[in-house]
């Protein structure tokens, strides 16, 4: 069997919560938490990329925090190149950091501006002591090409904040691949930008993907543009995936209500492609009072009795494709 | 070792291209700004006395001066000789108020400095770090907030004796709680942008963060702090030798006052109390008025008004 | 019904005037959904500001009228206009719902007030009825209008939005990317809900968004917009299967498409015009691989090419070469190496 690059399983992450200074004092109510991530699995190979998509408030991105160790998980094992990343010290992470890089969702605000674009592309390079001082700006230069800043020399000693959205993502991907990386994350890499020029970034990263062999994990509310990116995708909701599979087939053909709820809520462009309408009752209820039983059952269409006694596990419904629906089971009868 | 030295270079180059671009901003500010103007003017005269007063004074200001009949000139009214008149010790009173822009701008920057590099970096440890360090900075802050201020200079002094330094170390102790508090706040703020993320997965230190990352983004608010603390130290000096606890063998503003004070001089010999009551005041006002249009660049609210 | 023609809006800054909306014509037919496409900055927000002139202090509109049944609301004082069209005719969803409620009242009562501030002799009781039935009608129930804006989900808050522009029951409501910040479950049923309302209260709707798919479901025709002007118009069928312009062209290229399986997404090169002090050219000309010597002299008029489909584009005749040769990925980016080129030549032209 092939190493994965990446190898998730059953992380957690709880935030406490705080519920004021006066319960704090007197003790007054439980210790309650945040289920933002709450049990999550998946791997990554190496060149792959994956998907997770999901309403706001599903814990995507904290997902990504956790994986990335900016959020340290409550539980759970997060392996990166067969090394459990959770048992590392700090020392370690932080030279992980270089292998590991993020690429973030608003280029207006994650540059920081006070940076020049050599300065801010070179900073990894800087803190991991990375080739000699007198090559970086070269390799920065590289870089700058490399992502399409071209020529790179009309950048580099430009203030951040003076470029465009589509120039400062690129300048964002140019500081996420500058220190090599095997896995990038890249959380909504083209929301903020412009339908005209996100193409020119989603190739980017694509021919990043396939010519360096970098591992992906993309993160988005965007179901048209996982499916366009994307080998496979888990779909989260309420800190869980209630659906994994390859992209094509989990969006062609859904298996779990909420997934098919979501895929009939995407707007079609194509006018000769009628949607199948799914309405969901209600909204996203609180992470911290998760209903009993399946987490989607409230709000499901299908939800019967059962589906409140207790989560369903996830079920093969097709080659490599896994929904966490008691529909699928053979026990139980779609009659009743 | 080597990466600790590059972050200090690297940060010294950011704090300067952001001293930089804050300059150039500020100078296209000033433009079509006329009180700002005055102010830079009044500033760069007092500068001039302070930087050279010792060799262009006319008169040594301790020398006790003599009339033409040979008779100590006590409270001579001005002259063409003496400008601003005589004490009752027959001393040149602008001489005195010459020496005196020295012990302001000494006091003024070197208190205002202390001050904000204290507050700045209690401000980015206690927002950055936030939790259980923040909350004892801060209480500290409150404490430094609770000093009333003259029984503070009062003990102080008496305990550790009225020297320059002294008093530049009791200013410093007054006011490193309001910019420690107010650059906290930006610091919440700047925090929570996603750029510091993305110096965090860079693997980028605690102290990086700090000081290269977040410091040259409330680094406008630092340097108007910096100026508005100048302008409060110089009247925190004025008042402190004015009440007689200024040092003894400096000239400064408050202990010409003083003097004209304690001999009964204040209610006649106008030319011995208003020199330097009008310095304070010009040079506080120089500096609230460059301050206030280097607050346009920090908030461009106000530069539509 | 609402006519818009020639319209001009202008931003006075440091760096010169800004034409942001520049000679632009459209209609609007009552109880019809209009879509505004275009990238930021391209003019379509200011476009709907200006109709009820919630503009910034340096923004002047410059010319052109702005026609509803028949009255020129460009003639109006801004005072004039607040009282008999803000609101009462022509009303607005803002992006953010959050940012257009006060934070510190009830959304019934800031719906009171506008209700109350038009009608004088609506009471209190009766604007109060009203806005419990709008939110029941949008699917809220009716006992929130006594919440605080804080109190609603991003969603909710649209939806008093929506209560709030129908209030008092306008002819034209302009929706300024209504759902963009929403999830798509909750953004689906909001557009739902609009639109079942707009056909029972017989409102026409301005719907300006980026997002190609929510236009091509959702609206009766389609406004291209470019550079302040309207360069492609027609039905929505129309303007997503067979457009003209190459800036449309470009567009449908480069929007990812849910139910195709392998799609070549291509980008547009180069990024929209600033519009300082514009030259008399065709604005789309830099970014254009099919722009001639004539695209960067003249600006194009507006062509009619049947049923109401308008084009403002020198090449449009030419439409199968244009949709055969945008098709293909080579004719962007080969537009972007030869202007690189072309400004490294000019450079060193310059250094010479």
């Amino acid at each position: 069997m092939t190493e994965r690059k990446i190898q998730v399983r059953d992380v957690k992450k709880h935030f406490p919560v705080d519920d004021g200074a006066l319960s704090n004092l007197f003790g007054f109510g439980e210790d309650q938490s945040v289920k933002a991530v709450d049990g999550v699995s998946f791997d990554i190979d190496e060149g792959e990329a994956f998907g997770i998509a999901g309403e706001s408030g599903c814990g995507k991105t904290t997902l990504a925090e956790t994986i990335l160790q900016l959020e340290e998980p409550t539980d759970g094992e997060i392996t990166i190149d067969g090394r459990d990343v959770t048992e590392m010290d700090k020392g370690e992470i932080n030279a992980l950091r270089s292998d590991v890089q993020i690429i973030q969702q608003d280029p207006y605000q994650s540059l920081n501006p006070r940076f020049t674009v050599v300065q801010w592309v070179q900073e990894p390079l800087d803190i991991h002591d990375i080739g000699p001082k007198d090559e970086r700006r070269e390799t920065v230069r590289e870089t700058l090409a490399e992502v399409g800043l071209r020529p790179p020399e009309n950048y580099m000693d430009e203030y951040t904040s003076e470029l465009s959205g589509g120039e400062r993502q690129r300048v964002g991907i140019a500081r996420a691949i500058v220190s090599n990386p095997s896995f990038v994350v890249c959380d909504e890499p083209v929301s903020m930008l412009d339908v005209s020029i996100r193409a020119s970034i989603l190739r980017l990263l694509d021919d990043l993907r396939t010519e360096k062999g970098i591992s992906f994990m993309y993160i988005s509310h965007d179901l048209s543009l996982l499916k366009h990116v994307c080998d496979r995708i888990g779909i989260m909701y309420l800190g869980r995936f209630v659906e994994t599979g390859p992209s094509t087939q989990v969006i062609n053909d859904p298996q779990h209500p909420y997934t098919q709820a979501l895929v009939s809520s995407t707007p079609i462009i194509n006018p000769d492609v009628e949607r199948d309408r799914i309405e969901l009752s209600g909204e996203v209820p609180d992470p911290i009072d998760l209903p009993s039983g399946c987490r989607f059952a409230p709000r499901c269409p299908e939800a019967s009795e059962e589906c409140r006694e207790g989560e369903p596990r996830m079920y093969d419904v097709a080659a490599d494709q896994r929904s966490r629906c008691i529909l699928h089971d053979d026990q139980y009868d779609l009659s009743s | 070792m080597s990466t600790n030295q590059s972050t200090i270079t690297t940060a010294t180059e950011s704090a300067r291209n952001s001293v930089a671009t804050a300059y150039s901003k500020s100078r296209s500010i000033l433009e079509g700004e006329r009180l700002a103007q005055f102010g830079v003017i009044v500033l760069a005269v007092f500068i001039f006395a302070g930087l050279f007063a010792p060799f262009i004074v006319p008169h040594d200001p301790g020398k006790i001066n003599h009339g033409e009949d040979g008779d100590v000139l006590r409270l001579a009214e001005p002259t063409a000789e003496h400008p601003f008149g005589t004490t009752h010790l027959g001393r040149d009173v602008m001489s005195q108020v010459m020496m005196g822009a020295q012990v302001s701008l000494i006091v003024g920057l070197t208190a205002a400095a202390i001050a904000t590099v204290v507050g700045t970096s209690v401000a980015l440890v206690a927002g950055y770090y936030g939790g259980k360090i923040d909350n004892i900075l801060m209480r500290l802050v409150d404490i430094a907030y609770g000093l009333p201020f003259l029984p503070f200079v009062i003990a102080l002094v008496f305990i550790f004796g009225s020297s320059l330094y002294n008093i530049i170390l009791v200013i410093s102790l007054l006011m490193w709680r309001s910019s420690a508090r107010v650059i906290r706040s930006e610091v919440l703020t700047q925090k929570e942008r996603p750029y510091v993320q993305s110096a965090r997965a860079a693997g980028a230190s605690d102290f990086r963060i700090m000081f290269r990352h977040i410091l040259p983004n409330v680094l406008p608010l630092v340097v108007l702090y910096l100026t508005f603390g100048v302008a409060w130290a110089v009247i925190y000096e004025a008042s402190i030798a004015f009440l007689g606890f200024g040092d003894p063998d400096m000239y400064s503003w408050g202990t010409i006052l003083y003097e004209a004070y304690i001999n009964g001089a204040i209610r006649y010999a106008w030319w011995w109390v208003i020199p330097p009551g009008v310095s304070i005041m010009l040079f506080v006002m120089s500096v609230f008025f460059i301050g206030r249009s280097l607050e346009k660049v920090t908030n461009p609210d106000l530069r539509h008004n | 019904m609402l006519e818009i023609s020639d319209l001009e809006v202008r931003y006075d800054t440091e760096h010169g005037e800004v034409h942001a909306v520049n000679g632009l014509s459209v209609d609007l037919a009552e109880n019809e959904t209009l879509g505004l496409v275009g990238e930021s900055g391209c003019g379509k927000t200011t476009t709907a500001k200006s109709l009820i002139r919630l503009l910034e202090s340096n923004c002047t509109i410059a010319g052109g009228s702005v026609e509803l049944d028949g009255r020129d609301l460009t003639d109006l004082s801004l005072k004039e206009l607040k009282r008999e069209v803000r609101w009462s005719e022509i009303s607005m969803i803002p992006q953010n719902a959050m940012n257009g409620f006060d934070p510190v009242y009830t959304v019934g009562e800031q719906i009171v007030e506008v209700v109350q501030a038009h009608e004088s002799d609506t009471s209190k009781g009766e604007a109060r009825e009203r806005a419990r039935e709008l939110f029941e009608k949008l699917g809220i129930d009716g006992d929130r209008i006594d919440d605080y804006p804080h109190q609603f989900s991003g969603g909710m808050a649209q939806r008093a939005m929506v209560a709030l522009a129908l209030a008092l029951d306008p002819k034209v409501i302009l929706a300024d990317e209504p759902t963009t910040a929403l999830d798509v479950v909750i953004q689906d049923r909001l557009l739902d809900v609009i639109q079942d309302l707009q056909d029972e209260m017989d409102v026409a709707m301005l719907l300006i968004t980026h997002d190609m798919s929510v236009v091509s479901e959702r609206c009766d025709n389609i406004a291209v917009m470019y550079g302040g002007r309207i360069v492609e118009y027609a039905d929505a069928e129309t303007i997503i299967k067979s457009p003209r312009h190459p800036y449309t062209l470009g567009l449908r290229n480069s929007f990812p498409d849910i139910t195709e399986d392998s799609q070549d997404l291509i980008s547009i090169p180069g990024a929209p015009p600033t519009l300082v002090d514009p030259d008399e050219m065709c604005q789309f000309a830099p970014r254009c691989p099919f722009a001639e010597e004539e695209c960067w002299e003249v600006a194009p008029e507006p062509v009619e090419y049947g049923d109401g489909h308008r084009v403002e584009c020198h090449r449009a005749d030419e439409v199968e070469y244009l949709r055969s040769e945008a098709e293909k990925h080579e004719t962007w980016t080969e537009l972007e190496s030869t202007e690189t080129d072309d400004e490294l030549t000019e450079t060193e032209v310059k250094n010479d």
